[in-house]
């Protein structure tokens, strides 16, 4: 996980706009990351990114310093995420966003960066099926990579559920993937 | 094919690039400069407790002046009305027999203002 210095933080917490747009830089891409996965919507993660700063601007004296940065701001990002996922609804992978996966699977490159774009649509045919947690939880742990305790901390659910809706998601993912045709491990 | 497992481990860890990320930056800091110059401040609990009894106060002051001021006083005002009118509009008597018609008329309207007070009484007794 990303980190900062501890000088830019208490900076943040005297109200230097200049120490802020520092956070901005350094934490954006992975906020961005966070939301275009969960949302699969370029226009709508940019949205979630700037609310996340906004808020994080707003109620930076509660942070915790105990906390990583990066917790914290995964945690802001994660529930306006969550609150966005009830406003709408998902569209269903289109014929374009299928061959897009369809691309990025028969790609024999290990090191094939995708584009943000390219994100949008592999989410859509992924993640079509699950729920908000099991959406929030397979993005923050096979997605961004992130271990468990962290998850905790950003989710507020404990070990268990993690584990049950992790597992629920990639059974989901996996029926999806066979349905496309690919093998079943 | 690939199994599924090699393609959720290839996206494992992948970061995509933000587009205009730089636009975005901007647009945040502008936010932020613009709304508020400094971080929010948590309102402590005791001031959002004075705001609001404060305002109780108020509303229940001005129900008690209201109120005060309600059936009662309103009822003098009319009575006030009416004896003013009648002061205003009194016929002077020129003769014995325009005198007596003068008095007759003042005891039904004497008559006629007690039975509209006491209506009154009653309407207002009702509230």
């Amino acid at each position: 996980m990303m980190e900062i210095d501890s000088e830019i933080i208490e900076r943040c917490r005297r109200g230097e706009t200049g120490a802020f747009r520092a956070v901005v830089e350094s934490f954006q891409p992975m906020i961005y990351s966070l939301s275009v996965k969960m949302l699969a919507d370029e226009e709508e993660a940019k949205d979630i990114v700037q609310d996340t700063f906004i808020k994080a601007w707003q109620s930076f004296s509660s942070y915790d310093g105990r906390y990583s940065l990066s917790t914290w701001l995964y945690t802001i990002a994660s529930r306006l995420c969550i609150d966005r996922i009830r406003k709408q609804r998902f569209s269903e992978p289109m014929n374009d966003d299928i061959a897009v996966f369809e691309g990025y699977a028969s790609d024999s490159s290990p090191d094939r960066q995708l584009e943000s774009r390219e994100w949008v649509s592999i989410i859509k045919v992924l993640a079509q099926n699950l729920s908000k947690k099991q959406r929030l939880v397979f993005t923050l742990s096979q997605l961004e990579g992130l271990d468990t305790e962290e998850i905790i901390r950003i989710t507020g659910m404990d070990a268990t559920q993690i584990k049950s809706n992790l597992s629920l998601a990639k059974k989901s993912v996996r029926e999806q993937l066979i349905k496309l045709g690919y093998e079943k491990d | 094919m690939k199994k599924t497992e090699d393609i959720l481990e290839r996206l494992k860890g992948q970061m995509p690039q933000v587009p205009d990320g730089d636009l975005l930056t901007e647009n945040i800091m502008q936010a932020i400069t613009g709304a508020a110059a400094k971080p929010g401040r948590i309102v402590p609990l005791w001031l959002n407790v004075l705001r609001v009894v404060s305002s109780v106060a108020a509303v229940f002051l001005i129900a008690l002046l209201i109120g005060l001021k309600g059936p009662d006083a309103e009822l003098s005002e009319n009575v006030a009305l009416v004896d003013n009118a009648e002061q205003i509009y009194r016929p002077m008597a020129t003769d014995v027999n325009s005198a007596i018609r003068i008095m007759e008329t003042r005891s039904e309207k004497r008559k006629a203002r007690q039975i509209r007070q006491t209506q009154i009484k009653n309407l207002y007794a009702k509230f």
